[in-house]
């Protein structure tokens, strides 16, 4: 991620590549967040399952469990269908649509939970704006002005047919022009977007092999 | 000469016979959405349908002795996959894995009877 962040700031002037997706919630986010268990209600999930996974994405799964009279025990997942997901670690990378069971293994192979995740094709990129202190404001509209110093905090999130999906992925921002900069945000999924100077500006968002367009104009 | 007359008042009054053996699993999860988990224990018919990608729990159940451990055996581990599953003392539940479309054979063996099934599991 660190090579690829400073190839993308050798390469592009006052754009920075990041991960695009949902922004990851802090941890108290997390804790009001309803967890999502498995089939047999051992282990839960510490995040919002609440979305197919977009396809090419990869999300990481933070697991608890809830085993009277033990802490979770060392396990390691298990997809079952690798031609859906793929799991590296913790991580489960969206490789093929459809569903697939994740299977949560404990140290003498027995399975203790497992869990079916949806995989699906992302149909459009939306760019969504947050107030600094992360609450969703709302989806950005396709043409904006700003003033000099302006800074919206984003983030690139996909979709499927109206419904929002999960995953981060590699996102890369292209803008025309130096009138806005783009910042990846030190969370992971965010951007900021900085008003530089006064005129007009593009901006091209593209991952999943998907692009969105965004019409910039700061005024002075 | 007393096992005849056994044999023989048997015959003539009707003594019951022993309960057959017999093995069968049953799920305890089921199919996410739009996804198909169907098991059959019928008389004619010993069958599992499931889609590919699907998990689920079973438990066995058999009328041998109490202390039975049965066990399961997949002819086609790359269609179906088993699991013991981390549930308690019972060594009588399982998870299943439908890993890829095709059809199998799963064999409950007990230690006083065994019970296949067909095992169809459907792409994607």
């Amino acid at each position: 991620m660190r090579t690829l962040l400073a190839g993308c700031f050798t390469a592009l002037v006052a754009v920075g590549c990041g991960a695009g997706g949902r922004p990851e919630l802090s941890s108290a986010g997390v804790m009001a967040a309803r967890p999502q268990c498995g089939a047999l209600n051992v282990a839960c999930v510490g995040q919002k399952l609440d979305a197919p996974i977009a396809l090419g994405s990869a999300v990481e799964l933070d697991v608890r469990y809830q085993i009277g009279g033990s802490s979770g025990p060392p396990t390691v997942l298990e997809s079952a269908d690798p031609a859906v997901l793929v799991v590296e670690g913790s991580r489960l990378k969206a490789v093929g649509a459809g569903a697939s069971a994740v299977l949560f293994i404990g140290p003498d192979k027995a399975v203790l939970d497992f869990l079916h995740l949806w995989v699906e094709p992302a149909t459009e990129l939306r760019i969504m704006r947050y107030s600094s202190s992360g609450t969703l404001l709302g989806r950005v509209q396709s043409s904006i002005k700003l003033l000099v110093h302006d800074e919206l905090l984003v983030s690139i999130e996909p979709f499927a047919k109206g419904q929002p999906l999960l995953g981060s992925f590699k996102l890369e921002p292209n803008v025309s022009g130096n009138t806005v900069a783009i910042v990846p945000d030190s969370v992971s999924g965010w951007h900021r977007v900085v008003a530089r100077s006064p005129g007009p500006s593009q901006v091209k968002f593209s991952a999943l092999g998907l692009t969105t367009d965004w019409a910039i104009e700061v005024m002075p | 000469m007393k096992r005849a007359w056994v044999i023989l008042a048997c015959a003539a009054l009707g003594c019951p016979s022993p309960a057959p053996k017999r093995a069968a699993l049953s799920p305890i999860t089921g199919a996410p959405p739009a996804r198909r988990l169907e098991v059959v224990n019928s008389e004619e018919k010993h069958a599992i349908t499931v889609s590919s990608g699907v998990a689920f729990a079973v438990m066995v159940s058999d009328t041998c002795d109490a202390t039975s451990s049965p066990t399961l055996a997949i002819a086609d581990p790359s269609i179906l996959r088993e699991h013991p599953l981390a549930r308690g003392p019972s060594k009588r539940a399982f998870a299943l894995v439908a890993v890829r479309a095709g059809t199998t054979t799963v064999t409950i063996k007990a230690e006083c009877a065994t019970q296949a099934y067909e095992v169809t599991v459907l792409p994607q």
